[in-house]
């Protein structure tokens, strides 16, 4: 499993555009989400402080007012007798649409996720997930500021 | 009638569809036998961009590069913009840049309506920008 993780993340960091507009993003607010009953608090909090800290270190602050929502989602199902983990980031926030009248609404402006098989050591899968899926938001957010 | 012409013209901005709005935005034209007239007339290259409603990558491309100043200012000096929608044009520009992926952009030479190069998918403003700088060198090489 590592090894396939490792060779995403260097697909990744290959192209790692998306196509999301991530221009003057510049605050986060972390909203976490885990819906599953796998990890203990201990090992939430383990997640919740790599995310931080790599949020930060992507140049982000995390104490601003109406700042940007990112998502952290964490579930499970389960598909054919294998449990299966679904990790999802996204960058939630206020937007005016296009629609007539310039309606505004609720908007994921970045997002993406991961399925992975998640029996074997379910708390290092998650993690390795959710540092593939920040480091390429942030790398996102790089290629857009630059 | 000048009242009617300013209310055709009017609704016909506000129900603009996004694509017009944004060759209106970066002046580039929607109609590729006058994208050909009038690069013939100014000695230009044909830039010709096919993108669609749904394509996010397109969506990204317009906004971050076909805006990007120096691009927008290099069309302006050497290439006729012209932005198609792949299905909702389809009838109005050559079956042959009816093409499977988009965004791309197809350089032409006007005159004989030859494609000097083209660029597949979204890419950044420096890279398409050595693009547009290969088209108007290859462009130079085939009016010696």
């Amino acid at each position: 499993m590592r090894k396939i993780l490792l060779v995403l993340l260097l697909s990744s960091s290959l192209f790692s555009a998306s196509l999301y507009t991530l221009d003057n993003v510049h605050s986060l607010t972390l909203y976490f989400s885990n819906q599953t009953d796998f990890l203990n608090q201990d090992q939430e909090a383990m997640l919740k402080k790599m995310l931080t800290e790599k949020l930060k270190n992507g140049g982000f602050l995390l104490e601003e007012t109406d700042a940007p929502v990112f998502v952290v989602k964490i579930d499970a199902l389960e598909i054919e007798g294998t449990q299966a983990i679904h990790t999802e980031v996204g960058l939630g926030e206020d937007v005016i649409t296009k629609r007539k009248g310039k309606i505004g609404t609720f908007a994921y402006t970045y997002l993406d996720s991961q399925f992975i098989e998640g029996y074997s050591d379910p708390y290092k899968n998650t993690l390795d997930s959710l540092t593939l899926l920040v480091d390429a938001f942030i790398n996102a957010h790089k290629e857009d500021n630059e | 009638m000048k009242i009617l012409i300013t209310l055709l013209t009017l609704f016909s901005f506000i129900y603009a569809a996004q694509i017009d709005e944004f060759a209106a935005e970066v002046k580039y034209l929607r109609n590729y036998d006058m994208a050909i007239k009038t690069a013939k007339e100014q000695n230009k290259i044909v830039m010709l961009v096919v993108v669609a409603d749904y394509c996010p990558w397109c969506k990204k491309f317009e906004r971050k590069t076909l805006k990007d100043s120096t691009v927008m200012t290099k069309v302006n000096e050497n290439f006729v913009g012209i932005v198609i929608d792949k299905y909702k044009d389809q009838g109005t520009y050559p079956e042959e840049f009816l093409t499977p992926v988009i965004p791309v952009v197809f350089f032409i030479e006007p005159k004989e309506r030859k494609v000097l190069t083209k660029t597949v998918a979204y890419m950044k403003p420096d890279e398409f920008i050595k693009n547009m700088n290969d088209a108007v060198s290859l462009y130079k090489v085939r009016k010696k």
